[in-house]
């Protein structure tokens, strides 16, 4: 393993419902290289998507140590959290989520508008994404017009825009069909070889074998290999 | 990053029509309620500030005080202007206006009657701006028996008003009078008005006892009316002394700009308003502009459940709140822009009806159509930023992960919010509609309210000429010759017009009469058969006997008075009227009103005429058959007495009724907004109901395949936001009550704030909210409930 992305130690997260506190995450201990391709698996409601938000920032955890390329993040604030993710992490979710209201292009171009990259620049990287995507002729469409793969094409060249070292994908073959998943598995091979850093939550033992490891999550904690 | 944003809103606007168009029209409503409203307080608030010299313009008024009683009158005696400026170096000029400069005009064969002429000093056009078209204003009123005539009346004379100046015109006896001058019309925002001035004679002045003239005052540049007002009594207790060491005179400087809307005096030279109305009507444009921001912040904030998505992908593809709230933000100023847009199309096609309602003529761009369009443009974005605040605040607040997911955290305080807000608005349309009612109530009271006389069918006109006063007995016995006439009764005043004069009176107390202990009433001088043609009841006594030799030095007098003075028994009871000598009462009549109900009865004592030309106002009772006979029968017999004459008749209850054109106009533009306010939060309703049952599609879905009726579904729907509407009906009821006082204290009759008027208005408001909620609710009801449950 090369240089270290990002460690977790001791993490727990849990709800309180009445007097019984459920956990959602227990005593996790994860430590990802960069450049490394992690499948999570396990069972619904194990936990592999409050580890996934966790790691991505979106979620808290109530105890225990996060690294993030070397910042705390349990000692971030909120706004301090947000700049992290917006530099170096980019999401992937089974259910796409583009925004309805913009096409393609729009789609594609909203995290560079908010990093306030300017507009020639903008317009080279957005046209460079839907050149190597293959959807130059699909950009002025709107997610309704378009196919769950190409949908969800689009949502992985947004999530790459902005250049991340981490990528995150919440099932992202979830709501395709077989074939379409394959290429978008085949895809992010091709982009762990470029260099990003990808976790992976999946149900699919066969798309699991894309990744260079796979982490077995059972009732919020890590199944012994 | 801009344009982004307003391509953002424009999708989102073009994608939820309903809303889009529910929330642009109702600010639209709002922001022409608001305009429209704006240019009439402009329009008072601008009177009389043409003068030049409005800043340092004022006028003096009387003020009399004396033990249970008091005169405030806008008169002033004709000594006073000049003993002022002798007095006081603050004043730079002094300008006296009598009102009765007004009669028949003849030039050539023309006549015309024209009532509003003045006469006044030639220092006039020194103080008051008016815009010459011929003649010279320092000059044109400097000779005796000169006029000034307004553009209007120089082109009904001359044709052309150019013609007008070197001519002379006549009034009644061949009075001339040399047209010097010719102005453009009196402005309508100006406390007085005319159609002429005419010059005093030479040395023009009246008795210092007599409170009939106008005073107004010139400030020199920089001069300190409060110096000035601090002289004030120490000089009026000098100019009129008290001689019966009972009554205190005082004056007063009204600024000119402040007369329209301050002064409520008697004897005032215009119809002024209240200010209070002008607070009433501000109140309401604001009032709409928030009950239509409202809705607004209603929909969006009731809407933010479905983008509860959009904010947290934004947010996770590295928005910042600022954004968010940019991004909100800007989709409300687009909004409210377009409101503005559409708002100017309405107003367009409003303004018409508002100024029918109102009696005045605004103009809608009356500020230069490049302001007015900046001022909407102002008022639209700070529209816009209050409406879009508290939506992109809570909207840019909500946590990522659970809005993923589509659940919203903090659900309740906003759903309470968002009630309140409801509340809120029928609670003020609730206050409008009883407020309007009240307003026409109290309109149908005062016209129809017994006035102790009979007003109904009495015709009445006026006689100019002084000869045929002379000969008003032959008169009087021609038109009794007429089946149709039921009655014809003469008196020295006309009744129902508000102008009658004031007199001194001393009763009699204890048998004896103090002529220092004076009290103030009407005299009224009316012949035998004024009581009789006009229904007046006589309580005590006798009325007149035409041509008795005493009664001349008898009087009737009415019960206030007999109250007033303490009198068990009446009838012969000396009384002082006016100047020395004793009469004896007669009789006592009804009270009965010869003012509009704003104004108490006073004590009144009625006399016969001293002599026939007094005898200028004849009262005719027709029969309701063949009245247009009967009138022409009238004018012809007027006719033969006075060829020359204009006949001009009015009817008394018509003259009553103009009385209260201005509480009817009040009732009409508070009629008009009320509607406004009422459209505008239903639009507001419907579109949070038609939301709320769009939201609750699955949970009825699931009721009805449990076996919900569709009566009861529709009960669930709509009763949510009914209780809360009977809510703000209990919020309503009191502000209204407290509103209707305050707006009846104007009238010293009143109708009565009955409980059935809060009833009616709860009622109106629930009858409307309930039909735009069933509307919805029914279709929701009614809806096919697999498709519903299929959507999930």
């Amino acid at each position: 393993m090369d240089t270290m992305l990002l460690s977790l130690r001791g993490i727990y997260k849990w709800v309180n419902t009445g007097i019984n506190r459920t956990f959602l995450l227990k005593d996790i201990n994860l430590d990802i290289g960069e450049g490394e391709f992690v499948s999570v698996m396990g069972p619904s409601g194990s936990g592999k998507s409050t580890l996934l938000n966790v790691i991505g920032m979106l979620d808290d955890f109530d105890e225990g140590a996060y690294h993030f390329m070397g910042d705390a993040v349990q000692g971030l604030r909120e706004k301090q959290r947000a700049a992290l993710y917006k530099q170096y992490i980019g999401f992937v979710f089974q259910a796409y989520h583009l925004i309805d209201e913009l096409t393609v292009y729009e789609n594609i171009e909203t995290p560079l508008l908010y990093k306030g990259i300017k507009t020639p620049e903008r317009k080279a990287m957005v046209a460079d994404m839907l050149d190597r995507f293959n959807i130059v002729g699909k950009k002025d469409l709107f997610p309704t017009q378009l196919s769950g793969g190409q949908q969800q094409l689009v949502g992985i060249a947004r999530a790459l825009i902005g250049g991340p070292k981490l990528l995150l994908a919440d099932e992202p073959t979830g709501n395709l069909n077989s074939k379409q998943g394959e290429e978008i598995m085949e895809l992010f091979q091709q982009l762990n070889r470029d260099g990003v850093t990808i976790i992976q939550v999946t149900h699919s033992e066969k798309n699991a074998e894309y990744g260079s490891r796979i982490i077995h999550l059972l009732d919020a904690h890590v199944e012994k290999k | 990053m801009f344009k982004n944003y307003f391509r953002t809103a424009w999708r989102q606007l073009n994608r939820n029509r309903l809303f889009a168009l529910v929330n642009i029209f109702g600010l639209a409503l709002g922001l022409t309620a608001f305009w429209l409203i704006a240019l009439f307080i402009a329009d008072e608030l601008s009177f009389d500030r043409y003068h030049e010299k409005a800043d340092r313009i004022y006028r003096v008024v009387s003020h009399g005080r004396w033990q249970g009683g008091g005169f405030d009158i806008t008169g002033t005696s004709g000594p006073l202007a000049q003993a002022m400026k002798d007095n006081f170096p603050e004043i730079e000029q002094t300008v006296r206006i009598n009102a009765e400069g007004g009669g028949v005009i003849r030039y050539k064969d023309k006549k015309l009657k024209e009532d509003t002429i003045l006469f006044t000093d030639k220092s006039f056009f020194h103080i008051f701006s008016h815009r010459f078209l011929a003649g010279d204003p320092s000059g044109a009123l400097a000779r005796p028996r000169s006029i000034v005539l307004t553009k209007t009346v120089a082109e009904k004379l001359f044709t052309n008003w150019e013609n007008a100046v070197g001519k002379t015109i006549f009034f009644e006896n061949n009075f001339p009078n040399l047209v010097t001058g010719v102005i453009e019309d009196v402005p309508r925002n100006s406390h007085f008005t005319f159609s002429g001035l005419r010059s005093f004679d030479d040395n023009y002045t009246t008795d210092p006892g007599n409170f009939m003239l106008y005073t107004y005052l010139l400030l020199k540049p920089g001069a300190s009316s409060k110096n000035l007002i601090s002289k004030l009594p120490a000089f009026s207790a000098k100019m009129f002394p008290d001689t019966t060491g009972k009554v205190k005179y005082n004056l007063e400087l009204q600024p000119v700009t402040s007369i329209h809307l301050h002064s409520d005096l008697s004897y005032e030279l215009g119809e002024n308003r209240s200010v209070k109305f002008i607070y009433i009507v501000g109140a309401i444009a604001i009032l709409i502009l928030i009950i239509a921001l409202i809705n607004y912040v209603n929909i969006t904030t009731a809407r933010s459940s479905v983008r509860l998505k959009e904010v947290a992908i934004r947010k996770i593809v590295g928005s910042s709140k600022r954004h968010l709230i940019g991004l909100f933000l800007i989709e409300s100023v687009v909004t409210a822009l377009l409101a503005s847009c559409i708002s100017i199309l309405l107003a367009i096609a409003l303004m018409p009806w508002f100024n029918a309602l109102n009696g005045k003529q605004l103009e809608l761009f009356h500020f230069g159509t490049g302001y007015t369009i900046l001022a909407l443009s102002g008022v639209s974005l700070l529209l816009g930023s209050i409406g879009g605040l508290y939506p992109a605040l809570l909207l840019s607040a909500f946590r990522v992960i659970p809005s993923l997911r589509n659940q919203m955290v903090g659900k309740n305080g906003q759903a309470l919010f968002r009630k309140g807000l409801v509340v809120f608005q029928f609670a003020v349309t609730v206050t409008l509609i009883a407020v309007s009612m009240l307003v026409y109530k109290q309109l149908k009271y005062v016209l129809h309210k017994d006035l102790g006389l009979n007003k109904n069918q009495v015709l009445t006109f006026h006689i100019d000429r002084l000869d045929t006063r002379r000969k008003i007995g032959r008169l009087e016995e021609s038109l009794r010759q007429n089946p149709d006439i039921k009655g014809v009764a003469v008196a020295g005043n006309p009744i129902g017009n508000n102008d009658i004069g004031m007199l001194d009176y001393s009763p009699e107390i204890n048998g004896v009469v103090d002529p220092r202990a004076t009290n103030l009433g009407y005299g009224l001088q009316v012949d035998a058969s004024f009581i009789p043609t006009l229904e007046i009841g006589l309580l005590n006594g006798r009325n007149f006997v035409e041509g008795s030799a005493t009664d001349s030095q008898s009087v009737l007098v009415n019960e206030t008075l007999v109250k007033k003075a303490g009198w068990k028994s009446p009838v012969g009871m000396q009384i002082q009227v006016g100047g020395p000598g004793l009469k004896t009462v007669i009789g006592v009549v009804r009270d009965f009103h010869i003012y509009s109900l704003q104004h108490k009865i006073e004590p009144m004592v009625l006399l016969l005429p001293g002599k026939n030309e007094d005898k200028d106002n004849v009262y005719v009772r027709i029969g309701t058959d063949h009245m247009k006979a009967t009138i022409a029968f009238i004018e012809s017999t007027f006719k033969q007495m006075d060829a020359d004459a204009l006949f001009s008749y009015h009817f008394l209850d018509d003259n009553f009724a103009r009385q209260y054109v201005k509480e009817e106009r009040q009732g009409n533009v508070l009629l008009g907004f009320t509607i406004l306010a009422i459209v505008i939060a239903c639009l507001g309703l419907f579109a949070l109901i038609t939301f709320t049952a769009g939201q609750q599609v699955k949970e009825l879905g699931i009721r009805k395949v449990l076996g919900a009726s569709v009566a009861s579904l529709v009960r669930l729907v709509s009763f949510y936001l009914l209780k809360w509407i009977c809510l703000s009906l209990l919020i309503a009821f009191p502000v209204s009550y407290i509103v209707m006082n305050k707006w009846l204290d104007d009238f010293a009759y009143r109708t009565s704030v009955s409980w059935w008027l809060f009833v009616l208005a709860g009622l109106i408001a629930l009858v409307i909210a309930f039909a735009t909620i069933s509307v919805q609710a029914v279709r929701a009801a009614t809806a096919n409930p697999v498709k519903a449950l299929r959507s999930e």
